[in-house]
């Protein structure tokens, strides 16, 4: 679904990791103790550095890093932001909205319009959309994105299939009314047929395991054998591998395609086509499949930070760009990001004169609680009522 | 592509240093892991056309399988 936008543009980005980089190369117990076959891993894989937030960070504490580096960078009046989505796979609580702590931490005024939107991997794309939307209806002038995801942070080294694929990062961007901005266009699909191929099951309503239940807790925590020899619990997410990997190969290009045609550009009128860095082999086929050379489909996201899910489209674009967008140069950029749902989402965004681009590493900010004590102040706040 | 060339492409996509021959059997590479199945998968379908599901890979025994395959 194709929808056009103009006078409206992204004007900052900025990103946060985690300090913590992991190295293949440190990690070569899991490779027979040789660099050839670490090497090897990173030729054919992709698999070289990822960032790891601590196991007290949450989405939440890299959003609002990299918001509030936005916000003091570019001067932003705190009280005069109009709205502000933030988008979250794992929010901090069961209820209400990170977003209304986002807010809070924020310092934003009770005239901002907040929400989470619940998306995974093409979460920066569609909070772009619905943040071009709401700006397009001329309800707001402009609107402050941020995403955060920490897939990264609780995988277990020794687990080869999952630790070297994943990463952790917060990323902030101001969108805002500009006339004479170039158009923007979209192409939005929505693959519901593919719900079940990639789900966290276990912890919602549908499945209703009450932990405060002993049976039921044990029930969602015990492993079971499954036909492929691994074990597996109901608290995991699910992944039908070949439908994904389907999806991601035939599905996105095709909505990069469409996207192409209705827009009438080709290939030689983008710079870069800018993909969820799934891992080195999907970027490769989804790019080889729209139709784009080698040198225009950067996987160096993927390389040096992992697949930080909703995150992984700006680091890739900062991480290739950010010296030209720093400047204010032009790029005509083409995003495509895909993803749990079944969705994917195509952007035809040329960029140009942005005011604010930076990447940054997480520091923890003064009165940070870890888990421990967050655990011991909701304890003394429900024994004291 | 012929017979040779197959075999000259397998040795890169499977990133090893054995000189392969149509009767080398897999199950005896070192490099015939899941690294190199998704490898071939995507060298089958990009250059032959041809779609091969992982399950199907792991029951082939030799590299003239994968060639027979690819139609080589």
């Amino acid at each position: 679904m194709i929808k056009k936008f103009s006078d409206i543009k992204m004007s900052g980005l900025s990103l946060v990791l985690p300090s913590r980089e992991i190295s293949i190369y440190d990690e070569l117990q899991y490779y027979g103790n040789s660099e050839k076959k670490a090497e090897r891993a990173h030729k054919m894989a992709g698999f070289w550095k990822r960032r790891v937030a601590d196991g007290d960070v949450t989405a939440a504490d890299l959003g609002v890093a990299a918001a509030e580096k936005l916000i003091s960078s570019m001067s932003l009046d705190r009280s005069r932001i109009e709205a502000m989505l933030f988008v979250v796979q794992q929010p901090d609580y069961g209820g209400p909205c990170t977003s209304y702590s986002v807010h809070h931490r924020l310092g934003l005024s009770k005239d901002c319009y907040v929400t989470d939107i619940v998306q995974g991997c093409v979460g920066w794309c569609f909070g772009l959309l619905s943040a071009f939307q709401m700006i397009a209806s001329g309800a707001y002038d402009s609107v402050l994105l941020v995403n955060g995801d920490t897939p990264a942070k609780h995988l277990d080294p020794s687990d080869r299939i999952n630790a070297p694929l994943f990463g952790d990062a917060g990323v902030a961007t101001l969108v805002e009314r500009c006339e004479g901005s170039p158009e923007v266009v979209f192409n939005l699909d929505t693959f519901s047929d593919g719900f079940e191929a990639l789900i966290t099951p276990g912890a919602g309503a549908r499945l209703s395991f009450d932990v405060r239940k002993r049976s039921d807790l044990d029930e969602l925590t015990a492993t079971f054998d499954t036909a492929n020899g691994r074990k597996a619990c109901m608290a995991e997410s699910y992944m039908d591998g070949p439908a994904v990997f389907e999806f991601s190969t035939q599905k996105a290009p095709a909505g990069i395609r469409y996207l192409m045609s209705h827009v009438g550009k080709g290939v030689d009128d983008y710079d870069m086509l800018f993909l969820h860095q799934a891992n080195k082999q999907i970027i490769q086929t989804v790019g080889s499949n729209a139709g784009f050379p080698a040198e225009k489909v950067p996987y160096s996201g993927f390389e040096n930070f992992g697949n930080n899910t909703m995150c992984s489209i700006p680091s890739t674009l900062l991480h290739e760009k950010g010296d030209l967008l720093r400047s204010g140069g032009s790029l005509r950029a083409l995003f495509c990001a895909f993803g749990n749902g079944l969705v994917s989402c195509a952007i035809d965004m040329p960029i140009c004169g942005m005011k604010f681009v930076e990447t940054s590493v997480y520091e923890r900010p003064e009165g940070f609680k870890t888990t421990g004590e967050w655990r011991t102040y909701w304890r003394e706040k429900f024994i004291n009522t | 592509m012929t017979k040779e060339e197959f075999l000259t492409e397998m040795q890169d996509v499977l990133q090893t240093e054995e000189v392969l021959n149509m009767d080398t059997v897999l199950a005896d590479l070192d490099e015939w892991d899941s690294l190199s199945m998704m490898a071939t998968m995507a060298f089958l379908d990009k250059n032959f056309g041809v779609k091969v599901k992982i399950a199907d890979l792991k029951t082939l025994g030799t590299i003239g399988d994968i060639a027979a395959k690819a139609g080589v």
